[in-house]
């Protein structure tokens, strides 16, 4: 492909991940998430319920926030593994604030704040220091990871208000509020990759830089704005954990950056950059998540459960690379 | 010129140590626990810092590497108080094996080396203290079946068990004890197969819910550790289940205290660490004095429940933190 090919792609951005293909992903998704329900709903009386299915959605809505944060960071062809990490930091700084009697108004959006600067730092790492994002993510990892059992001193902060655990256990006319805030999100990501520039300046970094950089895009604001973005969404899922949890746990979102990466790749998200879209990271979560719930429901055993979840990956993953070679081909 | 000044500084060296190894008086203990950053070896630093300030020339040195995967640090942290020459060493080795070479050689060197909590691959120990977990998963069983029957409910259904990690020792012993117990005390309750949860809260919540939710007979749930306990005793608030399921769980932390006292949990299987610190001093002083100490002892679990939970020695086990002479 030459650079003018590539301009060409740059010129109409996402066709090549917004049209076709994307809908042949989520088909596909759609199609596994209607089998995997109809087959619990066969097997499990309890699975169909609508108590069932309101703590499907609660359980799910976590990763679900983290994996559109990493989607775009994956978008880009990096990868946010720090993620995790600022699960944990969100719910011990915002559990800290409000242990200290700071309004929970304030201390959330002052989290989010805090989130967010952690990405930016790792835009700093990205962008400036040139260290690849799997090792500057890393890098910041371990560091937050330390910063949280410093702050807490490996301690849980509990006797948080009451209305604050009220947010994740709430619901409206019957839907968890958290599914909810993870909808908003959702339609805050689609329109941010479909609807503005910086989403898709998102997908030309991610094809190529050297496009980006030849077609006017300035790699910094769009680089800083990507990571800030993932960590603020990891931090708000930190949030809503602790809320759902009642407290500030300091080893809360362990290896949480790989269920969020699982998600992305299962729906569609190509670690080369350039592919991927939301609505294939919020079924790639249902997907897991279902799986992990149809378990538990069951009583399937745990390992053999980790080898279908792994399993799912792979199959998901492949089929998506011979339907996309395919069509290529065609 | 140079042999002669390495010499006498060899010979120098060789005078301060053991000149300081004839001055020791006060005895001094060095402490070394797996990992600095958690409340159940801070208790047992506890333990053995209030042994020495209960007994008159005996003195406390702790140390211990961040964390329990920080197996190397031990290590040298272990290497550099041989070398020190301490009259005694407690340490709560990470590693069955890593630390074998320099706990031979402090006993070569006279040091008596005294093991906590986990068994080190050598008999070269002067005593080993820990708590049996067999027992105590016995022991939660054995507390579950009394619980049911006192709430007078027939010993039938399904019993779940939550566990914290696949293939930690200590939890493979309280699970397979627990499990012994339900079939000796209750042979007609069923013991579903572990779910295992990565020691994540988040995951023991969403896995205890789903449990609740699709095991209608459900009567009771064993919780191996203080994660799974504070995620089974969430759900079971909750869904206002907590008198329809008898929930027990192991370890302390104020999370399962509170449970403990809303009775979501019905009782909490606690480990004395205190006591394996205090105890542990004591052996290395008793060692010292030239007495024969076993080769094992059962620093013992204990069952606090809402009723024991306010008089002064389950308040000890509960908080052992609390305890530490100022």
């Amino acid at each position: 492909m030459t650079v003018a090919d590539k301009l060409e792609i740059a010129a109409r951005p996402g066709i090549a991940a917004l049209g076709r293909f994307r809908i042949g992903t989520s088909a596909t998704l759609m199609a596994i998430v209607v089998v995997l329900f109809a087959f619990l709903s066969m097997t499990s009386a309890v699975f169909p319920t609508p108590e069932n299915l309101s703590n499907l959605l609660r359980q799910t809505s976590i990763n679900g926030i983290i994996a559109l944060g990493m989607l775009m960071v994956i978008i880009t062809a990096g990868i946010d593994l720090s993620v995790g990490a600022v699960v944990a930091i969100a719910g011990i700084v915002n559990a800290l604030m409000l242990q200290a009697g700071v309004s929970m108004w304030l201390s959330i959006p002052l989290t989010i704040l805090i989130g967010a600067s952690i990405g930016v730092f790792n835009g700093i790492l990205v962008h400036e220091v040139s260290i690849t994002p799997f090792i500057a993510t890393l890098g910041t990892l371990t560091i937050v990871r330390g910063l949280v059992m410093i702050m807490s001193g490996a301690r849980m902060v509990a006797n948080l208000p009451k209305e604050f655990g009220q947010i994740a256990s709430g619901s409206v006319f019957g839907i968890p509020s958290m599914f909810i805030i993870w909808m908003v999100l959702f339609a805050v990501t689609v329109f941010l990759l479909n609807y503005t520039q910086l989403g898709r300046n998102f997908f030309i970094i991610g094809s190529s830089r050297e496009v980006a950089r030849l077609s006017g895009i300035r790699l910094r604001p769009n680089i800083y704005a990507v990571y800030g973005l993932s960590s603020a969404y990891a931090a708000l899922a930190g949030i809503l954990l602790s809320s759902r949890l009642s407290m500030g746990v300091p080893t809360a979102g362990i290896s949480y950056e790989l269920d969020a990466i699982a998600a992305v790749v299962i729906g569609g998200g190509s670690l080369f950059g350039a592919a991927g879209s939301a609505i294939g990271a919020v079924l790639g979560a249902i997907i897991m998540q279902t799986i992990r719930n149809g378990g538990n429901l069951l009583g399937i055993d745990p390992f053999a459960l980790q080898v279908i979840i792994g399993a799912l990956i792979l199959i998901a993953v492949g089929i998506d690379q011979i339907r996309v070679r395919k069509a290529e081909k065609g | 010129m140079r042999k002669f000044i390495v010499g006498l500084c060899a010979a120098t060296a060789l005078a301060l140590v053991t000149g300081s190894a004839f001055a020791k008086d006060p005895i001094e203990v060095a402490v070394i626990i797996k990992a600095t950053n958690s409340e159940f070896w801070q208790a047992v630093l506890v333990g053995a810092q209030n042994y020495a300030k209960e007994h008159e020339g005996v003195t406390v040195t702790t140390n211990g590497p961040p964390s329990e995967a920080d197996i190397d640090q031990q290590v040298s942290i272990l290497e550099d108080t041989v070398s020190r020459g301490p009259a005694g060493i407690v340490i709560s080795s990470t590693s069955s094996e890593a630390t074998v070479p320099a706990i031979e050689r402090a006993m070569d060197q006279g040091i008596p080396v005294v093991t906590i909590d986990n068994r080190v691959k050598t008999d070269k120990v002067t005593s080993f203290l820990a708590t049996d977990n067999v027992a105590g998963g016995k022991m939660a069983a054995k507390q579950m079946v009394e619980e049911l029957k006192a709430a007078g409910k027939p010993l039938t259904g399904k019993v779940a068990l939550i566990s914290s990690m696949a293939g930690v020792q200590v939890l493979i012993d309280r699970d397979s004890g627990f499990e012994q117990g339900l079939k000796e005390y209750a042979p007609d309750l069923t013991l579903m197969p572990a779910r295992y949860v990565n020691n994540d809260i988040f995951t023991a919540v969403n896995t205890a819910q789903d449990l609740v939710l699709s095991n209608p007979d459900l009567v009771g749930v064993f919780a191996d550790n203080n994660t799974t306990g504070s995620g089974v005793a969430k759900v079971l608030g909750e869904t206002g289940k907590q008198d329809a399921i008898v929930a027990i769980a192991f370890d302390s932390d104020p999370q399962e205290v509170e449970a403990l006292r809303a009775g979501t949990l019905k009782a909490l299987v606690v480990q004395d660490p205190y006591g394996m610190g205090y105890k542990g001093v004591d052996s290395v002083v008793k060692a010292l004095a030239g007495e024969k100490l076993p080769a094992y002892v059962d620093t013992g679990a204990s069952i606090v429940t809402k009723a024991n939970m306010e008089e002064e020695a389950y308040k000890n086990l509960l908080d052992p933190l609390g305890r530490a002479i100022k």
